[in-house]
């Protein structure tokens, strides 16, 4: 599938995480609330600012529009999207923790 | 603080323990406000992500009362508290201690999602529950996660578990899960995780007493010895796998999709056109509220103090011989004139508190952070610095502590420079005299914009900031949790709401005594010989005249050239609430008679600004929106950013004030 950022992906079309964000900070902050490569996304609707209101985890998360554009995702058909949940196997994250 | 700041011999040397220091407390406890239980008793840390419900199950064990709200970052300061707990089992901790009636020390510290977090309040939390030499740290973690999103709350609870020590997990949010079809199996969980879980509700006091037995029976147990963690796996490989594998065994999910109820109000409080119209409407109508409603409970406490309990304390005074002296003066016209102002202000504080409470509990304002993000990217500032700069609202101090939840010690820095160009409530009490004497039905409007200017004054100097002083300002981009809307409880916001009167009062009553008694001793004393004696002398020829009237003349291009004016700005320098009763005391003494406060200072800016009351009122609102907020911010600021920067903020606010009073004042005549 096509990797594209997030800014570009349409409300409610179905997203897997491709890859971590880039910037440190937000890459940790984003870790923790369940951006992990293979996580389900989706995005819920964009502000007049340009900040996006995304599933992530079962919950809701606001991510800025210019960290929207550096976001790594791939669509997924509808078909196999099903409810956003965690991955089934471990990955490897780009930075290290702890 | 901690050893990352301490060198290894030094931390060896503090933590020795010799008959001269018979009482050591444990460094996990060493920090924060509040009680703790007799030494040697044990040290039970809450953590968890931020609003989670920490500060409510700590309010819930303890009887306290900490901040508590519906957005991340509500615990800026860490809190002690006393957990009275019954002895469990006869070969119980407790028991073994000598009775059945035991206590231990809770600590409610700052949220944080995981032990390697980079703003201070999460790294805060790794000093004291992970970075602490041996015994030095908590006796028990309880981790507290959210039933509904428990992948991202085990991330904490893995990395907790690796340590040695004892761990205890306490579910919430589980009626927010069931909503969204999710049942935690709490017996399944503790099989997986191996350690106990306890589910409950802290919002509703449910599950406590369980989690209180657990709690005493894990103390009575040996600590757990640190878990290793399988080879050929990094860190966080292994955590997640084990995460995948709890909420698999935990928790059951009905696979159905719900759109929720917060997603449905997000359709209308996140709109692109009506979102905002919201926000603006919401600000405009909390303070609209404050302005109509508190009014009358206002007039209702002046008429109390300064009629019966004045003239009650001048009768008992005349009674024993005193009526006419300066003790007189001093009880009357300083003591109850000064504290009897400020107290007619709490109704007012007090629904500001509440509005805010409501709006905290509920969630909204963690959407008004993400919708003013783009203007706060503007001037270099992140979203989550709409939290500390909203708080500033109500009160300047705490808003400045709430700047610790950015990671970014420039943007920190920043904000805290911004915080006291928010208008809080003292000034608000001001602005509210000065509109009903002003601007009659318009009153309202004109506070309102006093808030509208207070956010251009924020966003215009936070652009120049940023392209002067902080050209490379790291960016900070927007990630915020957005948590589910929830209807506000009365029990909650009471407690807020209780929690910040109280401080505000505890901060501010002991300025604005000591600043009026200055005041009150300044008018007592003659500014020359021959001008009558220590309080028995005229305003005007009083060393707080003679300071005043030689200060007056700086304001004359901004129309408020009179010396009572410049006075009470004087006095406004320590504390915004004493400026009402620094006027009603300049001219209760220099008049004597029964002409209302408002009709001389009407009086005043007719005659300082030529016949252009209007401009000059302006100029004033101007002034005092910009200028210093109070002794007890500078105290605050220089606890966050230092002396030297809080001295370069009075020098800034100084400048902007009288630079735009003189402006409106000069533009506001010639209209």
């Amino acid at each position: 599938m096509t990797v594209m950022s997030l800014a570009a992906a349409a409300p409610r079309q179905p997203l897997v995480v491709d890859a971590p964000a880039v910037d440190p900070a937000a890459a940790h902050r984003l870790m923790t609330l369940g951006w992990r490569p293979g996580a389900r996304v989706q995005i819920i609707r964009r502000t007049l600012g340009g900040a996006h209101i995304i599933a992530l985890a079962g919950a809701r998360v606001a991510v800025g529009r210019r960290l929207a554009k550096e976001l790594q995702v791939r669509p997924v058909s509808p078909e196999a999207a099903g409810p956003v949940r965690l991955p089934d196997r471990p990955v490897r994250l780009g930075g290290a923790a702890a | 603080m901690s050893l990352l700041t301490t060198s290894p011999a030094k931390a060896k040397r503090r933590l020795s323990l010799t008959p001269l220091r018979p009482v050591p407390v444990k460094q996990c406890c060493r920090q924060g406000s509040g009680p703790i239980a007799a030494p040697g008793e044990p040290i039970v840390a809450l953590v968890g992500a931020p609003n989670v419900g920490k500060s409510t199950l700590f309010n819930a064990l303890t009887g306290a009362r900490a901040s508590v709200g519906n957005w991340p970052g509500t615990t800026v300061e860490i809190a002690r508290g006393i957990w009275r707990f019954e002895a469990g089992e006869p070969d119980s901790w407790a028991k073994r201690r000598g009775g059945p009636q035991r206590q231990a020390t809770v600590i409610d510290l700052p949220g944080a999602y995981s032990l390697d977090s980079l703003s201070p309040d999460e790294r805060l939390t790794r000093e004291l529950v992970v970075d602490v030499p041996p015994g030095e740290g908590p006796d028990l973690v309880v981790a507290l996660v959210d039933a509904a999103h428990l992948s991202r709350s085990l991330f904490l609870v893995a990395q907790l578990r690796e340590q040695a020590g004892r761990l205890v997990v306490a579910v919430t949010m589980t009626d927010m899960a069931r909503r969204h079809g999710i049942e935690v199996d709490t017996y399944a969980l503790a099989e997986t995780l191996g350690v106990p879980v306890v589910a409950i509700d802290p919002r509703h006091r449910s599950g406590i007493n369980n989690l209180a037995r657990v709690l005493s029976e894990q103390l009575s147990q040996p600590p757990t010895v640190a878990r290793a963690r399988q080879a050929g796996l990094s860190g966080d490989d292994e955590r997640f796998a084990w995460i995948t594998q709890a909420v698999a065994q935990g928790t059951q999910e009905s696979g159905e999709t719900q759109v929720r109820r917060s997603d449905k109000v997000d359709r209308w409080i996140l709109h692109p056109v009506l979102g905002p119209i919201i926000f603006l409407a919401l600000m405009w109508a909390v303070f609209e509220i404050t302005t109509v409603v508190a009014a009358p409970l206002q007039d209702g406490l002046d008429w109390l103090i300064s009629g019966p309990v004045s003239n009650g304390a001048s009768a008992a005074l005349g009674a024993i011989g005193l009526g006419g002296s300066w003790v007189e003066g001093l009880v009357v016209s300083g003591l109850i004139a000064g504290v009897g102002s400020l107290l007619t202000f709490v109704p007012l504080m007090a629904l500001m508190f509440v509005l805010l409470a409501l709006l905290e509990d509920s969630g909204y304002l963690a959407r008004a952070a993400v919708l003013t993000d783009r203007v706060m990217g503007a001037i270099g500032l992140p979203g989550r610095a709409f939290l500390p700069i909203v708080v500033g609202f109500g009160c300047n101090v705490p808003g400045i502590a709430a700047t610790r939840t950015l990671p970014q010690a420039q943007h920190r820095l920043m904000t805290c420079l911004l915080i006291p160009f928010t208008s809080c409530t003292a000034r608000l009490t001001v602005f509210v005299m000065l509109g009903s004497i002003f601007f009659d039905r318009w009153a309202g409007t004109a506070v309102f914009l006093s808030y509208v200017a207070s956010i251009l004054l924020i966003v215009v100097l936070g652009l120049l900031l940023r392209g002067t002083v902080w050209r490379n300002l790291p960016s900070d981009p927007l990630v915020i949790d957005l948590p589910p809307y929830q209807t506000p409880t009365v029990r909650l916001t009471a407690a807020v709401t209780w929690v910040r009167l109280k401080g505000f009062l505890q901060t501010a009553a002991g300025i604005i005594v000591a600043t009026v008694i200055v005041v009150w001793l300044l008018q007592a004393i003659p500014a020359g010989a021959g001008l009558g004696g220590f309080g028995a002398v005229a305003v005007e020829q009083s060393l707080y005249g003679a300071i005043a009237r030689g200060i007056a003349p700086v304001f004359a291009g901004a129309g408020f050239a009179q010396w009572q004016t410049a006075a009470a700005l004087i006095v406004g320098f320590v504390a915004k609430e004493a400026v009402i009763s620094s006027w009603a005391q300049t001219y209760a003494v220099a008049d004597g008679n029964e002409v209302a406060l408002g009709e001389h200072v009407r009086l005043a800016f007719e005659q300082s600004s030529g016949g252009h009351p209007i401009a000059a009122v302006a100029a004033f609102m101007v002034f005092f929106l910009a200028y210093t907020p109070c002794v007890a911010t500078l105290a605050a600021q220089k606890r966050e950013i230092g002396a030297g920067w809080t001295c370069l903020g009075v020098g800034l606010q100084l400048a902007v004030a009288f630079l735009l009073a003189v402006v409106t004042f000069q533009v506001g005549r010639l209209l």
